[in-house]
């Protein structure tokens, strides 16, 4: 490690706490640090002074829900300072998420605009890789592990197929049924029953189905709703139930068949048109890029694997990559994309899959 | 379980409008989820033993001071058992929504303040905590699109951090 940086001078509990939030911030602590950390924390004040400080550094990490234009100005000026690249929509998507996942708190301007499929679209059937587990109870929490996936057969016969790092709460009722997807990724096969409308929540909204299959998916600052068969209706955010901002116009959005349904926290909604089977080829642990930034495809390869692929240099983040990777085994992904683009990968002593531009690159 | 008391309907709303955001406030700051849901437990414990909750003005930031307080006793007692608890956990238990109406005002009053606080700060300093925590820039990108050491940002990201933990207090 480098230089120590420890405050010794007569610095307040809470300028020391500065200092050791950062230094976790910056993921930099090594292991003299970390004893020197705990020491530390055993002080008087300290832990006090810690609480406080990590709450600072954490500001804008939970804003759900909060008009978020107050921090555009900021922003802005932030961004002025970047001299260096373009900041890619989907890019800024994944950095955000270290600190504002699931912001979506926005008005709603939903209407289908993108190109609808001509056709239903054919999916597959679910795999026979992903086990099945039956889930009777009229409510119920579930969740599947960085790299698992589950078929849920839930009291009614719907089917949820959750992905990676997912979880969600089952709350069935007589006249409704209503999931919560907390985080991840599911794709709902429901059993048709008008007089019983089942509904998932997430992202503060609304997506509500008769006998449809469709997929939901948070994180990351965004919300997808893919549309495989049927029909959907998504509501508009909740955030005007509580009657402290009625915001003015609350249009549902409905999708057709082939439709997606994206919002973020810095955009309005749209609806385009994608290709519903490599939309759910993460059903056979597979995932596909088409002249994606290796930013993404980490970001996304990283949603499936305990062990994470790290861009120590934003050159490799911005270098494009297409074809049909596996999810879950981060080496073979890192060994390919070694292969086919300037960039070497090495073991850190994280745990980590650091990938950096190899001597191609640095010519 | 939760320790619901028949008949506390104020408690019941509490836990549900806070459950999720307490969680999500744990699941950054310790290891795993079942310590982020031990931790969360002992928050609505505390507010439990208060009684009263109906007569606490801001009680999300009631709510809220109570969670600092439980982590802080964590960082106490977790002896030398460290480790894996500086990992980040960011993505761990993100992604829930909570729009309870009086939590939604209390973190509108709280972000505007902290524009303000931000505000007082030396563009530069106030630039650096913006991309590292707005935008999520990392450290090492941040100091070289500034052309400036990996340790100076530090030192920036302190100072906004002391300054806005000195604010915020008020």
């Amino acid at each position: 490690m480098g230089p120590r940086l420890v405050p010794d001078r007569a610095d307040t509990p809470l300028d020391r706490a500065a200092h050791w939030a950062v230094r976790d911030d910056a993921d930099s602590l090594d292991a003299a640090e970390q004893a020197e950390f705990d020491a530390w924390l055993t002080e008087p004040g300290s832990a006090d002074a810690y609480a406080r400080a990590r709450d600072a550094l954490d500001v804008f990490d939970d804003l759900d829900g909060v008009d978020l234009s107050g921090l555009e100005a900021l922003r802005k000026e932030a961004q002025a300072h970047r001299t260096r690249r373009p900041w890619l929509p989907w890019a800024a998507g994944g950095a955000i998420a270290a600190g504002i996942a699931g912001v979506l708190g926005f008005t709603l301007l939903g209407q289908p605009g993108g190109a609808p499929q001509p056709t239903t679209p054919q999916i597959a059937k679910a795999e026979p890789s992903i086990p099945e587990v039956a889930a009777p109870a009229a409510s119920g929490a579930y969740a599947t592990a960085i790299g698992e996936q589950r078929v849920l057969v839930l009291a009614d016969g719907s089917r949820v197929t959750m992905n990676t790092g997912s979880q969600i709460t089952v709350d069935f009722r007589p006249d409704r049924r209503i999931v919560r997807l907390v985080r991840g990724q599911a794709l709902f096969d429901v059993a048709h029953n008008p007089k019983r409308p089942f509904s998932v929540a997430a992202g503060g909204r609304v997506v509500t189905a008769l006998g449809t299959v469709f997929e939901v998916q948070i994180g990351r600052g965004q919300l997808h709703v893919t549309l495989m068969r049927g029909k959907v209706v998504i509501d508009p955010p909740r955030a005007a139930t509580g009657g402290t901002a009625a915001p003015a116009a609350q249009v549902p959005t409905y999708l057709t068949p082939g439709q997606q349904f994206t919002v973020t926290m810095r955009s309005a909604p749209e609806v385009h048109a994608v290709d519903v089977n490599r939309q759910l080829l993460w059903r056979q642990q597979l995932v596909e890029f088409d002249d994606a930034p290796v930013s993404q495809a980490v970001a996304e390869l990283n949603r499936y694997s305990l062990k994470p692929i790290v861009i120590s240099d934003a050159r490799v983040g911005q270098m494009r990559i297409s074809g049909v990777y596996k999810t879950g085994d981060p080496n073979a992904f890192a060994d390919l994309v070694s292969t086919m683009l300037p960039v070497a990968a090495r073991d850190t002593n994280r745990g980590e899959i650091e990938l950096y531009p190899s001597a191609r690159a640095a010519q | 379980m939760s320790p619901d008391p028949p008949g506390n309907v104020s408690f019941d709303a509490l836990h549900r409008n806070y459950r999720a955001s307490l969680l999500r406030y744990f699941g950054r700051r310790v290891p795993d989820a079942g310590a982020a849901e031990d931790l969360t437990q002992q928050v609505f414990e505390r507010l439990l033993r208060r009684g009263e909750i109906e007569s606490i003005d801001h009680l999300g930031g009631y709510v809220f001071q109570t969670a600092r307080s439980v982590f802080a006793d964590y960082l106490r007692n977790r002896s030398s058992r460290h480790g894996d608890a500086h990992e980040s956990f960011d993505e761990a238990l993100h992604g829930d929504v909570d729009f309870s109406p009086e939590h939604v005002l209390m973190k509108r009053e709280r972000l505007a303040r902290v524009i303000e606080l931000l505000q007082v700060l030396p563009e530069r300093t106030r630039v650096i905590f913006v991309l590292r925590r707005l935008e999520g820039v990392k450290y090492r990108d941040i100091a070289a699109q500034l052309g400036i050491s990996v340790s100076a940002v530090e030192k920036h990201m302190e100072r906004a951090v002391a300054h806005l933990a000195r604010g915020l207090e008020e």
